[in-house]
């Protein structure tokens, strides 16, 4: 018997992720500007999120890296913003760069007088990275914590990178762009409504992307190469494979993640490398629900709403409310929030409740 | 020329050898068992054909290719298809995504990223469903599923990789006698359109099912012939029928 | 910034003193990783919060010394046992139910250590606490041109001893034989009537206990912040994968990765140091990923 169980009803699935971003498209009818840019950060952050079920999940890889793409790519869109406000001839270089007595502009910067390639750069590098780094790692069968471990470690190597790398990064302090970036003679400015637009439309384009792709039978290999990935090589699939493209996506997804953080903060800094940053994108995936791409999507957008909301009131006990909250949905809920909706929806008889075209089948409605 | 042959093929450890000096050869449409005590080397010798490990000497030819020394999964896309001692399933899947994945028309993941379609569609699909029986069985979770569905799901991934070779591993362990009855008789409808290496323990289904019998024994070959010669011959009786009381590792 | 100044050229004397350098933070990333080599080594658990239980082991001391006058060297058994019976505590009512699923662990033991770090703080509050030391330990022994501090010269010493102990623990006693035989084969060893649940219960309590002790050395040459477990856990870990989770194997890890970062940052700086040295074992985990020192692998 196939399942009855309107929460696995593809079509039902697509409806309610077209009537969640339909909805969030309205927002900026309803509120302040303030308070619009913080859910413009919540979605990218709902990004992350979906990137995380995606590679971990669905790919059972459980990497606490995504911060390294994440950060990279903000780091890219830093330094394209702020090249954006430099001029060639009476302002070519960044003051902090002088502070740190440099004389010229580092040949790493150069790219970045281009909007476009600094753009296409702060995508590619990190995906290329994920690839080199994923064919390192699942060529060689690391599999399970390992992969955790390995991931942390290339990430705390990072955040060593960005933070030391002085005259490149501005160290601690950071790159704060001074302008909104301005492209395709829009300038983006953080408490816009089309910024907000903007960061909608990419958490929608990555959603829906990463849905289709999971409903594909590449999403099926995957998540077969997650229950056991030697099986599937007897199947005849090079698993090491279908783990970088994986991999990869995710980290490709966290790129855009980076990119779109930075046009909304206007600051990028080594805190995007923190370990602490990469394991709460974790967190939100898995109170969400690991195994839903919408479910990770409401965890972030609710743990960071709390954050900003409840957080305010219980600034001294927020992590230990989070790290307690964290510890119950591993122990007692390990599908998240989702899997509470799974099994509540399996209550509903299917074909009553969604739509009246449905015509109601008496003896499916029975089950 | 043999669709299996395996020349002198040896695995050792720093210390023990696990198969020594093994040659033998399956011929096209051939179902050959494998038999043997514990400890005799049987599932290494799968392991070995199928890439899981690594040869220590010898060569090991499929289908007029030298494979030794491949990955897994090119040996599997030669057409090498395996089923495993302890049923391996996909058990968050459902039958039907088990055995979708099983069909790998296409190895590459970009390709199958634009695959959409079911293999459902293909007639191949409801025949093999129809074969191992688990036609009202197609939406339930893998993991749910019996131990005799199970071993019969694996049985039916491994049809869907449409392979030239299927090696079974102990293919009834751990069946009851309806299951194993059941078993011998997909066993019959795939003999001659297949060609099958079968290990296992049963020696009343090996009655049922084998044309030829190879007997191995502390990694060596002890004797091959049919049935009926193997019974009664002396030196199989000695070390394998006469530790049978203790021989079963179900 | 001139390749000059970023490179140090090679001399004799700084060399030298590199490597001893190199021998102490050996010392202290061994007795960091040692009782997470244990708890991963024999349960296959990461212990994500194996920083907090250092940390904690650093405030224990700071509280029996301040309010309560312990001398510094009594604090290290103390230590121990309260953080053991903490990790005893964490093993009951939450590691116990995971086992079945590694990676929640991980994910679980990461909650505690928020729940740890923020606990901690509203306590002690975020200002840092400081531990001090017997005098003796306070100055630095100076030998022609070597020049190491007693405090580092003492924690090579403990690590070394608490590395013994735990050898002995595992292969010379009773619940050594117990917790061996656990580790080869949970199911084997429970029909010889071996119960696994209760080495469990003692191997991460031990482990827990063996973090304490690096809590407390570690509180004395580091001032104490409730977020200090968090320097630690990455570099313990990799020594304790490097190692491939046997004891001998984290000394030799400890040893080489000490040893190696110490050389690097001699030649360049402290953090690019790290950036080489991690991506060196990430790399190196590519070719050897059961680390250096591995048991027979168990196949189906």
């Amino acid at each position: 018997m196939e399942s009855q169980n309107i929460y696995h009803n593809k079509t039902a699935q697509w409806l309610s992720y077209l009537v969640v971003f339909v909805g969030l498209a309205f927002l900026p009818t309803f509120i302040d500007p303030f308070t619009l840019n913080q859910f413009s950060r919540y979605a990218v952050l709902a990004m992350l999120a979906v990137s995380v079920s995606l590679v971990w999940g669905f790919g059972g890889i459980l990497s606490l890296g995504q911060g390294i793409a994440f950060g990279l790519a903000a780091y890219g869109m830093g330094m394209t913003m702020q090249m954006q406000f430099q001029d060639p001839e009476s302002n070519p270089i960044p003051s902090f760069m002088l502070t740190n007595e440099l004389s010229e502009l580092p040949g790493l910067w150069v790219p970045f007088w281009n909007t476009e390639v600094g753009l296409l750069l702060a995508l590619a590098v990190p995906t290329v990275f994920f690839v080199i780094f994923g064919a390192l790692m699942f060529q060689a069968r690391v599999a399970g914590a390992f992969v955790a471990i390995m991931t942390l470690a290339m990430l705390a190597a990072w955040y060593s990178m960005a933070y030391d790398m002085q005259p490149f990064t501005a160290g601690f302090n950071g790159i704060s762009p001074p302008l909104p970036f301005d492209w395709l003679g829009v300038s983006f400015d953080p408490y816009s409504p089309i910024t907000y637009w903007v960061a909608l439309g990419l958490l929608a384009f990555v959603v829906l992307a990463s849905k289709l792709v999971l409903q594909s039978k590449f999403g099926l290999i995957i998540q077969a190469i997650r229950d056991d990935a030697e099986r599937v090589r007897f199947v005849g699939y090079n698993v090491a494979f279908y783990q970088v493209v994986i991999f990869a996506m995710s980290g490709f997804i966290a790129a855009i993640a980076g990119i779109t953080w930075v046009m909304l903060t206007q600051y990028v800094s080594p805190v995007l490398l923190e370990v602490q940053f990469s394991i709460a994108m974790v967190i939100w995936a898995a109170v969400g629900g690991r195994l839903s791409l919408m479910g990770a999507m409401i965890g972030a957008f609710l743990v960071n709403g709390m954050q900003s909301y409840v957080g305010d009131a219980f600034q001294s006990t927020w992590l230990l409310i989070i790290g307690g909250l964290f510890i119950l949905v591993v122990r007692f809920l390990p599908k998240g929030i989702a899997g509470l909706i799974e099994t509540g929806l399996g209550y509903v008889p299917i074909g009553r409740r969604r739509s009246d075209s449905m015509s109601s089948n008496p003896a499916r409605a029975a089950e | 020329m043999g669709m299996l042959e395996l020349h002198g093929v040896t695995k050792a450890y720093d210390d023990f050898t696990v198969v020594e000096s093994f040659s033998f050869d399956v011929i096209e449409g051939e179902l050959r068992c494998l038999l043997g005590p514990n400890g005799a080397g049987k599932s290494t010798t799968m392991d070995l054909i199928t890439g899981r490990q690594k040869l220590s000497g010898g060569k090991i030819v499929f289908d007029g290719r030298d494979i030794t020394g491949m990955k897994e999964h090119e040996i599997a896309r030669l057409g090498v298809g395996r089923k495993f001692q302890v049923p391996a399933v996909f058990r968050e899947l459902t039958v039907r995504e088990n055995l979708e994945v099983a069909d790998n028309r296409s190895p590459n993941p970009f390709a199958n990223m634009r695959w959409f379609g079911r293999s459902g569609d293909s007639r191949n699909f409801d025949q093999i469903v129809d074969l191992v029986g688990l036609g009202p069985r197609l939406g339930t979770q893998a993991g749910f599923l019996s131990h005799g569905e199970t071993q019969w799901l694996e049985i039916g991934m491994v049809l869907m990789q449409n392979p030239k070779l299927l090696l079974m591993d102990e293919p009834t362990a751990g069946m009851t006698e309806h299951e194993k009855h059941k078993t011998s008789e997909i066993f019959g409808r795939l003999k001659g359109n297949h060609t099958l290496v079968v290990v296992e323990h049963d020696m009343s289904f090996v009655r049922e099912i084998a044309d030829v019998v190879t007997v191995m024994h502390l990694g060596k070959l002890l004797a091959e012939g049919p049935m009926k010669e193997i019974e009664v011959n002396s030196r199989v009786r000695e070390v394998y029928l006469g530790s049978e009381g203790n021989g079963h590792d179900a | 910034m001139s390749v000059h100044d970023f490179w140090t050229p090679f001399a004799l004397e700084p060399f030298l003193n590199a490597l001893i350098v190199g021998l102490s933070i050996a010392s202290i990333w061994l007795v960091a990783a040692l009782g997470l080599t244990i708890i991963y080594g024999t349960m296959g658990v990461i212990n994500m919060a194996h920083g907090e239980f250092i940390m904690l082991g650093a405030y224990s001391t700071y509280v029996l010394q301040s309010y309560l006058g312990f001398p510094f060297l009594l604090c290290l058994p103390a230590a121990f046992f309260i953080v053991a019976g903490f990790g005893w505590v964490i093993e009951k009512v939450l590691i116990r139910h995971l086992y079945q699923r590694p990676l929640d662990t991980l994910l679980a033991t990461w909650g505690v250590s928020l729940v740890l770090i923020q606990g901690v703080r509203l306590v002690f509050g975020g200002e840092p606490q400081y531990v001090g030391v017997p005098t003796w330990l306070d100055s630095a022994m100076q030998i022609g041109f070597i020049n190491l501090a007693w405090l580092r010269v003492f924690i090579i010493v403990v690590s070394g001893l608490m590395v013994l102990l735990t050898w002995w623990i595992l292969f010379r006693t009773v619940t050594g034989v117990r917790i061996r035989a656990v580790m080869q084969n949970k199911e084997m060893a429970a029909s010889f009537g071996i119960n696994a649940n209760q080495v469990y219960s003692i191997t991460f309590a031990y482990g827990a206990g063996v973090a304490g002790v690096a809590g407390a050395l570690f509180g004395a040459f580091k001032s104490l912040f409730p977020d200090m477990g968090s320097g630690y856990i990455v570099e313990a870990f990799l020594v304790v994968v490097v190692g491939g989770g046997q004891l001998i194997g984290s000394v030799f890890s400890a040893g080489l990765m000490g040893e190696m970062g110490s050389v690097f940052s001699y030649f360049t700086n402290d953090t690019f140091a790290r950036f080489v040295l991690f991506t060196l074992i990430v790399v190196f985990l590519r070719f050897r990923p059961q680390g250096l020192i591995s048991e027979a692998m168990t196949r189906r």
